[in-house]
């Protein structure tokens, strides 16, 4: 079985006077896809949701629903938008409607229905959200768990193919998010395609069968809820996965500030509430593996980058120093003092290559 | 709503009677001119009377000013002031209607009223030529001894037969001065009006008559809507440079209208007054159909302006909201324009610039103005309300699939409007209250009816309490219909229901 692809993003730039959130985005959503988008804030996951259904058309670039282009300047915009239901942050509840008036308002206007129809399919959905006996009320006397949920049913009135979710739960009550997931949950099981901007990651492993994870302006990494939370591939990834702190140094003179150094690096443990031991280890291995074997290793012209990842999620330290030039092994070429002072601040020591193909060492601190 | 009427209707009467109370100042006696120096004077508006009494007597320069003889009057008996500075024809008649004020016996100055005529207009040595024509035959004379004089029966007007070969004479003139330009029962009346026509007799022409403030007499001829004008006019260097005058056919003075302190109060009992001052403003010479014509003209004037201007509102609302830079930037400047021009300036400036040269009836100038006016509110007002809507419903509506302009239609306008309409409400009283001004432009609505009584009577309770009761009752009707539309869109208004369906 071939899966049918539903929209396909093409080449697509989004670019505001000062920013350009969407450099160049290119995927294909298939039906049946439950796709979490998940990143960093700012980094455009909203703004590609909004060009999807061209509430912000793409400043250059093509979007095609079944094979159709929402982005060409003479498509019936208004006709592509009922395949396409839209849930936001802020509800957007009509505030002049009743909750069952919500409902029925765009089948009734839009697919002509009558309003008996409207009413009974209206109905068997705010049964399915839970919210039947609310039917009369208005949206200001909701909480807001039931004004998404509201909203959600409003949305699949319109029998939509696919509905986008720019983060449904964010501007909720944190004891209101569990009610509108498991309203999501459902719909995932009965096979609707779906694409849900959030931060809730534990929800999102759960639920997608892919997530899209978005930074510098495109989808940085795309894969399945085991790759990007198990075993993100790419370095971005990784840190948001992991929710790294990061502390960095460039050194390019033999005359660098060594004190500077020492002591950003005790800022950061402080900043961090990192134990003292672990200061003292990041301490000798700057001390032992940069200042003392790599620096005169490189002689006139050094250029090393010295790097403290903390990952807040794991508890863990990790130093990667990429340097240029030939592989230096350690076990041969370092100070047997050294080393075994190195070894001793470690729990394991790696070699690597960096993405722009320089040595590099990875070492987990104890 | 009922209530409310009666109960400002008490206030109002309270009001009327408490005030010469507290302007209530001690007396001082006058002998001569020269004791006057020093006094309170007051005189009409747009008057010289100001200067000449300066150059007469010494340290005067303590004036006010009213727009009708009948307010200078209630001014002088309540002693807000000490003399009011007037012509004699006027000061007579005032002084034999009310025992409490007298004229004064020494004249502050000779004066001499004369027709006014647009600069090197040729009408005015034909009138030259009839004014001596009638001066020696008796006629002028004659004319005089009539209006001056105690017979109302004599004083009517000719009728116009005669065929008027040689074209028609559009002339403005005063109608708050009795008995010189005034208003009777059957419309205007008054020596100059009656001396016009028969001048237009002589010259076989046909006479039009409009009545106009007399602040508006001398821009009616500069914009050429009069070729001539009068109102107990008096001829002075300073008018001979914006007009040309007619030989004067009156030599009057300028007197003083003081306080008879040897008036004492009738004990006419208060309910007999009242029924007597009611009388003059309403049943005497049918005047209470003037004020029926009046408030047809204001009521006209308000229905017109009121709807012209929701609809030209709208229209300058979605301009200014969604036109190109160039329509908005125009939009924008035209509103701000006429929101910092006062309406009486912008409706001086409509009818005698923009139409100066059109023929337009007044009363169409004033509709128009007004709807312009409203209009330029209500666009603002529709777009607070447009603003107060979040985007996020538009969106919502976009996304689910409305075009554009469902979405305004469906999702944005009934929103907006539960905001706009009560600001609407308070734009539209304060209009209504506004239309009052049309008098400058010479049409004849509830206020100016109301002056005109209030002139000849000079009684104010009465008319002012009416104009002021019948502004009451027209807002109130018209903001009951908005009213009864805001409860109607309030969606929370009425039972719960959803219409036309079968409840589960
Ligand atoms: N209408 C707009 N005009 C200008 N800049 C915008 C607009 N909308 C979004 N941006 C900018 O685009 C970037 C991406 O925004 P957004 O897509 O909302 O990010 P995310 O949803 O990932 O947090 C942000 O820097 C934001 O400030
Ligand atoms: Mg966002």
């Amino acid at each position: 079985m071939t899966k049918q692809a539903l929209i396909k993003i093409s080449h697509v730039c989004k670019a505001y006077p000062n920013v350009t959130p969407l450099k160049d985005v290119n995927t294909t959503i298939y039906k049946g896809d439950v796709i979490s988008v998940i990143g960093p804030s700012g980094t455009g996951k909203s703004t590609l949701l909004r060009c999807i259904n061209m509430m912000d058309p793409p400043t250059s670039g093509d979007i095609y629903i079944n094979d159709e282009a929402i982005t060409a300047p003479n498509c019936q915009l208004h006709l592509l938008r009922r395949k396409m239901g839209m849930v936001f942050q802020s509800f957007n509840l009509f505030n002049h409607k009743t909750v069952i008036e919500n409902i029925m308002m765009a089948p009734m206007d839009l697919l002509g229905k009558s309003a008996q129809e409207a009413y009974d399919k209206g109905m068997e959905l705010l049964r399915t959200v839970g919210l039947a006996d609310k039917a009369l009320n208005f949206p200001d006397e909701l909480s807001g768990g039931q004004k998404q949920r509201v909203a959600i049913a409003r949305t699949l009135a319109m029998e939509p193919e696919m509905i986008l979710f720019d983060e449904p739960t964010s501007a909720l009550d944190p004891t209101k998010v569990g009610e509108v997931l498991e309203v999501i949950r459902e719909l995932a099981q009965k096979g609707m395609t779906m694409l849900i901007v959030t931060h809730e990651m534990n929800f999102a492993k759960d639920v997608s069968n892919r997530i899209f994870y978005m930074d510098q302006g495109e989808i940085y990494e795309d894969g399945t809820p085991e790759q990007i939370f198990e075993h993100p591939q790419r370095e971005l990834t990784r840190h948001f996965i992991m929710r790294t702190k990061l502390m960095e140094e460039i050194i390019t003179s033999k005359d660098f500030d060594f004190i500077a150094i020492r002591n950003n690096i005790d800022q950061f443990g402080k900043k961090y509430l990192l134990s003292p031991k672990s200061v003292h280890n990041m301490q000798v291995v700057f001390e032992e593996l940069c200042v003392q074997t790599l620096l005169p290793y490189q002689g006139e012209a050094p250029n090393l980058q010295f790097r403290i990842e903390y990952s807040d999620k794991t508890n863990s330290i990790q130093i990667r120093i990429a340097y240029s030039g030939k592989a230096f092994e350690l076990e041969e070429d370092m100070d047997m003092i050294s080393y075994a002072l190195l070894k001793n601040a470690t729990t394991s020591i790696k070699t690597a290559l960096t993405e722009n193909g320089e040595n590099e060492f990875i070492l987990d601190i104890k | 709503m009922q209530k409310k009427i009666f109960s400002l209707l008490i206030f109002l009467a309270t009001l009327l009677t408490l005030l010469p109370c507290f302007a209530a100042n001690e007396e001082k006696s006058f002998k001569t001119l020269n004791d006057f120096s020093g006094a309170r004077f007051s005189t009409l508006n747009g008057t010289v009377a100001d200067k000449l009494t300066q150059s007469v007597i010494p340290n005067s320069d303590n004036f006010v000013y009213y727009y009708t003889v009948a307010d200078g009057i209630m001014a002088l008996k309540s002693n807000k002031v000490d003399a009011f500075v007037l012509d004699d024809p006027i000061c007579r008649l005032a002084a034999a209607r009310n025992p409490e004020v007298m004229v004064f016996h020494e004249p502050v100055m000779p004066d001499q009223y004369g027709f006014a005529f647009p600069k090197g207009s040729p009408l005015r040595n034909k009138f030259n030529t009839v004014l001596r024509k009638f001066s020696e035959d008796g006629t002028l004379q004659n004319l005089r001894d009539i209006w001056l004089g105690a017979d109302e029966s004599k004083k009517v007007l000719l009728k116009q037969d005669w065929p008027g070969k040689n074209g028609t004479i559009r002339y403005y003139h005063d109608y708050l001065v009795e008995p010189i330009v005034y208003v009777g029962a059957d419309g205007p009346l008054g020596l100059e009006i009656d001396l016009a026509l028969r001048i237009a007799k002589e010259l076989d022409m046909k006479i039009e008559l409009t009545k106009c403030e007399f602040g508006g007499l001398i821009a009616s001829l500069q914009s050429g809507k009069a070729d001539v004008v009068s109102g107990s006019m008096s001829i002075t260097e300073e008018r001979k440079k914006s007009v040309d005058f007619a030989d004067s056919h009156y030599k009057a003075a300028l007197v003083l209208l003081v306080r008879n302190d040897s008036y004492v109060a009738s004990n006419e009992s208060f309910i007999d007054s009242v029924k007597a001052s009611f009388e003059k403003t309403f049943i005497v010479e049918n005047r209470w159909k003037l004020i029926v014509d009046g408030l047809l003209v204001t009521i006209l004037i308000s229905a017109c302006a009121g709807i012209g201007g929701l609809f030209l509102g709208f229209l300058l609302c979605m301009l200014k909201r969604e036109g190109s830079k160039p329509v908005r930037n125009f939009i924008n400047t035209f509103i701000r324009l006429l929101k910092s021009t006062p309406i009486v300036v912008f409706l001086m400036i409509a009818y005698y610039i923009i139409f100066g040269s059109v023929n337009i009836s007044a009363l169409w100038v004033a509709i128009l103005a007004f709807t312009i006016n409203f209009g330029v509110y209500a666009a603002e007002t529709y777009s607070t309300g447009l603003d107060t809507v979040d985007n996020g419903q538009r969106e919502a509506a976009l996304a689910l699939g409305y075009t554009p302009k469902q979405t305004f239609w469906k999702v944005i306008f009934p929103q907006a409007a539960r905001h706009f309409l009560p600001i609407l409400k308070g734009d539209f009283i304060a209009m209504v209250k506004e239309t009052s001004i049309v008098g400058y432009i010479s049409v004849q609505d509830l206020t100016m009816v109301s002056d005109i009584i209030h002139s000849r009577t000079m009684e104010a309770f009465f008319p002012l309490l009416v104009t002021a009761m019948i502004y009451l009752i027209i807002a109130n009707m018209l903001t009951t219909v908005l009213d009864i539309i805001e409860i109607k869109i309030d969606p929370k208004h009425g039972k719960r229901t959803v219409k036309g369906v079968k409840m589960q």
